[in-house]
């Protein structure tokens, strides 16, 4: 059965004025143990689609299916979905003043126990696991004493985003420009770290600009999603076409 | 006229009576008293200083005036903060209920009876003295009724390494009635003392009335905090107006977490009477489900170089209504006054109301004097990432309000003190969920 299954999935943005359609008619599938590259140009929709994965309120999703593990993944709350296996790596990650880094992943692993009939992670094991995933990623260890993502660099901000994912094991992993903001040095680090994810049950969507990252983490299956739908899909060859001729050819077909 | 008066006035003493066996200063003080609740009668919003807060209704509920018949009742948790490590000290319906021991005989903590029976002399200097009531009917009322109350003395240079823990229990009676406390303390000169209090109701408890006034006087260099709960009964009217002293170079730093109560307003006034004097008014509150709670802040630079800031967060949820009312007034000699002052609130439903009126009353010229005040939602992107990692939102939620409240709640002294007053944040939120989740 696929991990995640998208059928002809059209979804506009709410808009004080109406709504705009920015999704057009996506198909896509994968299968458990498969990596799924998405390319495109700026404002084609990749953002939307991971948010419309996820859950985001401001979406409306006006035709189409989404099939998470065999369930109606629409028809589940943001919170749900994350319990049921679904992590979103944002694109821009959320500062939350107030809340410590720490304290927010200890009341994420335990939510997510608690729907699963378990007791609450033992403080001595969360201190182990938090210590050796920060370690793994190069995150420095008082970073997540302070409030979640203020102050963080851009970069900083996305390391956390793959610690967090790493500590929390979910089953769909979408990955929406993680790679933006690193440096070369953090981009290994935290592909390392992705890597380290792969696993025959785990799928994932990496969502990216550049053929850097894919040499990294290298993918089953690239496809070019432009003006809301996917255009293309291929190899990794794909993505090194990509790099050497741009978007070109695809937004003259879309307009 | 008179029809109205009479209306207004249920909760007016005996005027025969008043007084009676008393030295004459104390009768005084108390006709004083009630000629200026009758001729104020019972605040409404038609009076600047309750524009938000009427009291009319209260003429509706038949109150009865306390006698100290009560007792404390078995069983309960009364004491919502658990502090092990505190000097406690119980009062009922605003009576207390012996005195703690092993306090060090620099301080003294007693009964404000006994203190009017067998040495009026030693409150004649504080009582009415240090809370200017001219303009508060209620604390009028207040000095027309008082019989008793907590009186603590320190004496200079005293400084106490536990908390004195007032533990301020409303037991139920037949039928409502209305309590008129009086309280003290009074700090020597380099005195440091920290005062908690916790209003709290017993199960079942009557609707209460309770009028209290506390008078705060704080020699050179003495250093109080005050920290508050308030988790009054969920059928109780509870005002209370503290009014502090401060001299010079001492602090009065005040933290108020109000949670519970029909209708609350606390009412602080603090008057900076010296050289390098300093008042820190802080609080949160919770409201929700038909509540009312005022926030009335008084800050009065009456002399030059003090610095005074009020900073107060508040959550209102479906239902309830707050309200915060800070001034800052700067006397014409004040120089080099430095008062702020900042209110947020946060409205969890479109029928919580929030209203907030800041006032600056500024006669010197070489001042530093802000105030700011935000109203707003929750972020709904914050909402959303801890969603997106599995929390529910309900929980996600609860986790914003908290760090909402952070920063203030960060006014408590860190350790046992704080743990206690977030705890009693946290059992209010998971309260109100049960509540929402339940209708
Ligand atoms: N909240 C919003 N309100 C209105 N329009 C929006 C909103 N969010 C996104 N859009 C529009 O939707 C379109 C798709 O945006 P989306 O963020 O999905 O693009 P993207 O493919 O992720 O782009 P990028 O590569 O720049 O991240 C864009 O035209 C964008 O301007
Ligand atoms: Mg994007």
């Amino acid at each position: 059965m696929a991990l995640l299954d998208i059928k002809e999935l059209h979804a506009t943005i709410d808009e004080d004025d109406g709504a705009k359609a920015i999704l057009k008619g996506i198909d896509l599938t994968i299968r458990p143990g498969e990596v799924h590259a998405v390319m495109g140009p700026n404002g084609a929709g990749k953002s939307t689609l991971s948010n419309v994965i996820a859950g985001r309120p401001g979406y409306t999703v006006t035709q189409g299916s989404v099939t998470y593990d065999g369930a109606d993944l629409l028809e589940m709350e943001a919170d749900e979905r994350a319990r049921a296996g679904l992590f979103l790596a944002f694109q821009y990650p959320v500062e939350i003043p107030g809340v410590a880094t720490a304290t927010f992943l200890k009341t994420a692993i335990n939510a997510r126990r608690k729907a699963a009939g378990e007791p609450e992670i033992e403080a001595l094991d969360f201190l182990k696991l938090m210590k050796s995933t920060s370690k793994r990623l190069g995150v420095p260890e008082d970073m997540l004493k302070r409030p979640v993502n203020v102050g963080f660099s851009g970069g900083e901000k996305k390391r956390v985003e793959v610690l967090q994912m790493a500590m929390l094991e979910p089953r769909l992993c979408v990955l929406d420009e993680t790679d933006s903001g690193l440096d070369i040095d953090a981009l290994k680090v935290v592909a390392d770290g992705v890597n380290a994810l792969r696993a025959p049950d785990r799928g994932m969507l990496v969502i990216t600009h550049y053929q850097r990252l894919l040499d990294y983490i290298v993918p089953d299956v690239v496809h070019v999603l432009a003006d809301g739908r996917i255009v293309k899909t291929g190899d990794k060859t794909l993505a090194q076409e990509l790099e050497a001729k741009g978007y070109a050819e695809f937004t003259g077909a879309a307009a | 006229m008179s029809a109205t008066l009479t209306d207004v006035l249920p909760l007016a003493p005996d005027e025969q009576a008043l007084g009676r066996d008393e030295p004459g200063w104390l009768a005084d003080l108390r006709r004083a008293g009630l000629s200026v609740y009758r001729a104020r009668g019972l605040p409404t919003v038609k009076v600047e200083a309750w524009k938000y807060t009427s009291l009319s209704g209260l003429t509706k509920i038949p109150y009865v005036l306390d006698d100290g018949g009560v007792a404390l009742s078995e069983g309960g948790d009364r004491d919502a903060l658990a502090l092990d490590d505190a000097w406690t000290v119980t009062l009922v319906n605003g009576r207390p209920v012996g005195v703690p021991d092993e306090l060090p005989d620099s301080v003294r903590v007693d009964h404000l009876s006994r203190l009017l029976e067998d040495e009026p002399e030693t409150l004649e200097p504080h009582l009415g003295r240090i809370a200017d009531l001219a303009d508060a009917p209620m604390g009028s009322l207040n000095a027309a009724h008082m019989t008793e109350g907590l009186v603590i003395l320190v004496d200079d240079g005293v400084v106490l390494d536990r908390p004195i823990h007032v533990v301020s229990v409303t037991e139920a009676a037949d039928g409502a009635r209305h309590m008129h406390p009086r309280h003290f303390v009074v700090l020597g000169e380099a005195a440091d003392v920290t005062l908690v209090e916790s209003r709290v109701c017993a199960p079942g408890a009557d609707a209460t009335l309770s009028n209290a006034v506390q008078e705060i006087r704080l020699g050179e260099r003495a250093r109080l905090r005050h920290l508050r709960l308030v988790a009054s009964g969920e059928e109780a009217v509870d005002l209370d107006l503290t009014e502090a002293e401060v001299g010079a170079e001492a602090a009065y730093e005040a933290f108020t977490l109000t949670l519970g109560g029909r209708l609350v307003r606390n009412e602080t006034r603090a008057r900076l009477r010296g050289s390098g004097a300093a008042a820190r008014l802080r609080g949160a509150y919770g409201v929700c489900c038909g509540q009312h709670v005022d926030t009335t802040l008084v800050v009065d630079h009456a002399v030059p170089d003090t610095t005074s800031d009020q900073l107060y967060k508040g959550v209102v949820d479906a239902q309830g209504r707050a309200v915060f009312q800070g001034k800052i007034i700067v006397r014409r000699d004040a120089q080099r006054s430095d008062g702020g002052q900042l209110h947020k609130a946060l409205l969890l439903a479109p029928d919580a109301e929030v209203d907030t009126k800041p006032e600056l009353e500024i006669y010197a010229d070489d001042v530093k004097c802000g105030h700011g005040a935000t109203v707003g939602d929750l972020d709904r992107d914050q909402v959303f990432y801890l969603m997106a990692r599995g929390i529910p939102e309900a929980e996600a939620r609860a986790l914003l309000v908290e760090a909402f409240l952070d920063d203030v709640v960060g006014a408590v002294p860190d350790g046992p003190l704080r743990a206690a007053f977030l705890g009693a944040v946290r059992r209010w939120q998971a309260g109100r969920h049960a509540a929402t989740w339940e209708a």
